[in-house]
């Protein structure tokens, strides 16, 4: 009975710790599309709107591409809207674990924090001969946690705000790859907006 | 009954008679409002003072296919391409051939459009009707257009 119940805690113990490192998984996400669109312009101008009406900024566009930042919430949303302003003919979307790397930052930032306390105790009862030392010891100190913290605030705000790069293309530039569909025949390529207005 | 609804378009594809070794036509009644380009001899187009357009053509049934079958790889197509279904609907055209309407949503130049696609099949050969325009100029000829296809009717020579 009592091994029962140890090996149940133990799988318990296990599943929350389990759970605890699934929550912990952080992500940054840095996706490219190539969008073939009849007006760049105006592809530029909707996809600022959705941006910024979601809470992101562009980082920077050109009148061939535009690099957004959104919230990571809204990144799996954005692939239909682009699918509105155009066909996407190639996307590239890289996800990172960046767990371990923060988890080591704070690791590394509470020691830092640590030893910087113990050097202020040190600090108020040494001599005259060794204050020097010390300052300078807490001066380096001080500097390597604001770098752990920029380290840190860097890889939030990376988790927290997606990378999206947009470019655009004019049909013929860079042709869409056939989809399956239109593989089998020429004409069903033929069919849509595009096209229907191009023929008149 | 107005004159504008009178007006039987007939077109002869000689591509069709390429491609099948036979000549086939067909007739599709012009909407009200649309004006058509007769010198066009490849399809049959159409136009409206505010931009929707119409266009028929008809290609070579190959691989060969029913009108759900190139309803489907239509319906795919487009969803990749971000087309929007809004309405599903069978098309009746003379002499009972039967086909099939789709309607779609899609945003073009920033804008908002509607884009329909109507097909019929017959034996060797495949029909297709488009129709696309801006939201509202679109939306106010929409019954128009169905009607021109309802009133398709294709003849082997």
């Amino acid at each position: 009975m009592r091994l029962g119940i140890g090996i149940l805690s133990a799988v318990l113990a296990l599943c929350l710790a389990h759970g605890a490192a699934i929550a912990a998984e952080v992500f940054t996400v840095q996706a490219t599309y190539n969008l073939v669109t009849p007006s760049a312009d105006k592809a530029i101008d909707a996809l600022r709107k959705y941006v910024t009406d979601r809470g992101g900024y562009v980082h920077s566009y050109s009148s061939s591409e535009i690099t957004l930042r959104i919230p990571a919430s809204e990144e799996g949303n954005l692939r239909p809207v682009l699918l509105r302003i155009g066909y996407i003919s190639d996307e590239n979307i890289v996800k990172q674990e960046i767990s371990q790397a923060l988890t080591d930052l704070n690791t590394s930032l509470k020691v830092k924090n640590d030893h910087l306390a113990k050097l202020y105790g040190i600090f108020s009862g040494s001599g005259i001969a060794e204050t020097l030392e010390v300052e300078k010891e807490i001066a380096r100190v001080v500097m390597e946690i604001e770098n752990i913290k920029g380290r840190i605030n860097w890889y939030r705000d990376r988790s927290s705000l997606s990378g999206v790069t947009v470019r655009f293309y004019k049909s013929g530039e860079r042709g869409k790859p056939a989809g399956r569909a239109e593989n089998i025949v020429e004409w069903i390529r033929m069919l849509g907006v595009e096209n229907l207005m191009r023929a008149y | 009954m107005r004159a504008g609804r009178t007006v039987i378009i007939i077109m002869t594809f000689a591509l069709v008679a390429v491609l099948c070794g036979c000549e086939t036509t067909f007739t599709l009644r012009q909407p009200d409002g649309f004006a058509v380009y007769t010198r066009e001899t490849a399809s049959y187009k159409a136009i409206t003072a505010d931009g929707v357009r119409l266009r028929a053509f008809s290609r070579k049934n190959e691989p060969r296919g029913d009108a759900g079958m190139w309803g489907e790889t239509v319906r795919v197509s487009l969803a990749e391409r971000g087309y929007r279904l809004t309405s599903e609907k069978a098309l009746s055209g003379r002499n009972n051939m039967r086909g099939k309407l789709y309607e779609y949503d899609y945003w073009y130049n920033g804008e908002d459009y509607r884009y329909s696609v109507g097909l019929f099949v017959e034996d060797d050969v495949v029909y297709i009707i488009e129709a696309c325009g801006e939201a509202a100029s679109y939306d106010r000829r929409k019954n128009d257009i169905a009607a021109a296809m309802n009133s398709f009717d294709a003849k082997k020579n």
